[in-house]
């Protein structure tokens, strides 16, 4: 039994309920005249179905063998992609207040810095050439309208 | 007037500077993503297509279609040298195309891939042009529940082809469908599932989904594992092929242009799966099957020729029937929509500056593509050396930037990131995203055809139409097939248990 896929299929099953038991507040009519939860509180039905036939599969498959775990993280890349999805987050939030050269800026910064111990010379570099592109490409040959926040670019 | 005349037409639009000019720029900026590992022609037409708001409708397709099959053409540079294949259509030119680099004959196997690109993509378009205008005519007749069963056929068969198990591309693309629920239903005009949100009125953007799944999902993915590239430094000598390469190559070139560009057809295939088929072919045409995989030019020819023909081919679906046969088509059919131009049966009688511009524009940017594949190569292996740590920061910054100014809408971006989780997250449980993002493409087209099909107040109607009675049984063939054939291997196994029991 995959243990990945049994968290997966839960996973679905959930899924599945969640969306059949929402599609309900809709008007679901009948097959010759489908309303617009028809469709929904049917594929909810089919994921229920589906995430059990996976469920229930790995569970005939291999009794009492290992559990496989093919999603173990390994080593610390997972904390990367945390972090990395957080930078990203905040990074949205703040885009429009802060304005998108300095967003922009902070953003290849930190991404780079949390990516692998490099020199603050590359860095900064990288930094400052790939925001300074992004302004001549973006903004003064295709003019496209950017949050200019602070500085007022 | 005649296939010349349009041909003309289409030449005459094709050849002014603007086009000429952006057909270059789009050339140019698929095979630089093709090169690139983690950067695909999906997000790269996402990104752009803000850019193409102010452009003329015709400029703006020659120049994504232009990123889409030149991204086709760079892919293979990248599995030949690095053997990390820079796009999925390139994955099996790996297995040929890097040990034939070992062996010191980088240069031919990147030239055969360029060449054998330039014939299948060049043989495509004729195929394309040729095709499409009598299917749209066909397609005239087309009813909802043709459509309905053209569109279902093509989700079965992207489910079928995927690796992996069937029940879990049959739940990506449900889960796929379902999100294409969300918003105003396309019947009735209800809201459905918005929470209340003003972003999710229009539903959730393709774009944003498809920049979380493919591209922030592929670099986090990338993050995690922390890819390290050996570059193979040796210097390229002679890209021209022998007499004798180009003699083993002859068949495989050819075989690979026909099933490229038939299954390019087929809604659901893509480009990926035709190379797979080529190189499966080829192998078993091969007098000597045991070399492959040992540096053989066929196993780069065949391939790298059948993944050019295939963009072609996907293109016949997208101009007559409106139905995109993969990813990428479908972000190309949101460029269209965006322009007010709504790709289908009538495109090539309504739009015939369009659709025979960009057919010309096609020829133009395959000859544009071979120019730059071969003298420039040196400059794609430097773009190569570029490290990954540089490399995603830059490209992650893009995205964010693409999504943004498709709408100005920082929610995209969220949503963008939360897709990203997404598609690191399935990855990760060996899900595939392409159902997902198919289904979530068609979705509203395959809601609207299905009720307005219902509405003939029979509900086997589908089955009582010839065109939507074969697709259907077809279609759940190919679902249901898996099935069986899994049993009969459970059955196998149990036999092969007892037999040890017994021994």
């Amino acid at each position: 039994m995959k243990y990945s896929d049994t968290i997966s299929g839960l996973f679905w099953f959930f899924v599945g309920l969640g969306l059949s038991i929402w599609s309900l507040t809709y008007e679901t009519g009948r097959l010759t005249q489908p309303g617009p939860g028809y469709l929904p509180l049917a594929l909810g039905i089919i994921l229920i179905v589906l995430s059990l036939i996976l469920l229930l599969g790995q569970r005939k498959r291999a009794p009492g063998k290992k559990q496989i775990v093919s999603s173990s993280p390994r080593g610390s890349g997972w904390k990367k992609v945390v972090y990395t999805v957080l930078v990203l987050a905040v990074a949205a939030f703040f885009f429009e207040k802060v304005g998108y050269l300095i967003t922009f800026f902070v953003l290849i910064v930190l991404l780079m810095k949390g990516a692998e111990a490099q020199s603050w010379k590359r860095i900064l570099l990288t930094a400052v050439l790939a925001t300074l592109g992004i302004y001549i490409v973006f903004v003064l040959l295709l003019q496209q309208p950017l949050p200019r926040g602070y500085l007022g670019v | 007037m005649g296939i010349l005349d349009h041909l003309v037409l289409g030449f005459g639009v094709a050849f002014t500077l603007n086009n000429l000019l952006f057909c270059f720029a789009g050339v140019l900026i698929g095979t630089l993503i093709g090169v690139l590992p983690g950067i695909g022609p999906v997000a790269t037409i996402s990104l752009l297509l803000p850019v193409t708001f102010g452009m003329n409708p015709v400029t703006s397709i020659i120049m994504l279609a232009g990123v889409y099959y030149g991204a086709q053409y760079g892919g293979s540079t990248t599995s030949i040298l690095v053997n990390i294949p820079g796009e999925a259509s390139s994955i099996v030119t790996c297995l040929d195309g890097y040990k034939m680099a070992r062996l010191g004959r980088a240069g031919p196997a990147l030239g055969m891939a360029a060449f054998g690109s330039f014939i299948g993509g060049t043989f495509s378009i004729i195929g394309l042009m040729l095709l499409a205008p009598i299917l749209a005519r066909a397609a005239l007749k087309f009813g909802p529940p043709e459509y309905f069963a053209l569109m279902f056929f093509g989700l079965t068969l992207v489910i079928y082809l995927c690796v992996g198990s069937v029940t879990k591309g049959l739940i990506m693309a449900a889960a796929g469908l379902a999100l294409s629920m969300i918003g105003q239903d396309p019947v009735m005009g209800t809201t459905r599932f918005t929470m209340g949100s003003i972003t999710l009125m229009d539903g959730v953007g393709l774009v944003p989904v498809a920049m979380g799944v493919f591209g922030i999902g592929e670099v986090l993915t990338n993050i995690e594992e922390n890819i390290k590239q050996e570059i193979f430094s040796a210097k390229i000598k002679g890209l021209l092929p022998t007499l004798k390469d180009w003699k083993d190559s002859r068949w495989p070139i050819i075989r690979g242009t026909i099933i490229g560009f038939f299954m390019g057809i087929l809604p659901g295939a893509g480009v990926v799966i035709p190379t797979f088929v080529s190189y499966a072919a080829e192998k078993r045409f091969s007098r000597y099957p045991e070399k492959f995989g040992t540096g053989v030019i066929e196993g780069v020819a065949g391939p790298e020729t059948a993944n050019n023909a295939a963009t072609g081919g996907s293109l016949v679906t997208l101009l007559s029937l409106g139905i995109p046969a993969n990813i990428g088509m479908a972000v190309l059919l949101g460029a269209f929509i965006i322009h007010g131009i709504q790709p289908g049966p009538l495109l090539v009688t309504k739009h015939p500056q369009l659709f025979w511009g960009t057919i010309a524009s096609m020829y133009i940017g395959n000859v544009m593509l071979i120019v730059l594949n071969l003298p420039l190569i040196g400059i794609w292996i430097r773009i190569l050396k570029v490290p990954y740590n540089i490399l995603f920061p830059l490209i992650l910054v893009f995205c964010f930037l693409g999504v943004y100014s498709l709408n100005n809408n920082v929610y995209e971006i969220l949503i963008m990131v939360a897709f990203g989780i997404f598609g690191y997250l399935i990855r990760k449980f060996n899900y595939e995203g392409a159902p997902f993002l198919l289904a979530m493409v068609l979705g509203p087209m395959l809601e609207t055809a299905f009720r307005q099909s219902m509405l003939y107040g029979d509900p086997l109607i589908l089955f009582k139409r010839p065109i939507s009675m074969v697709l259907l049984v077809v279609g759940l063939f190919l679902i249901i097939s898996p099935v069986f054939s899994g049993i009969a291997r459970r059955r196998k196994r149990l036999e092969q248990v007892l037999e040890e029991e017994n021994r």
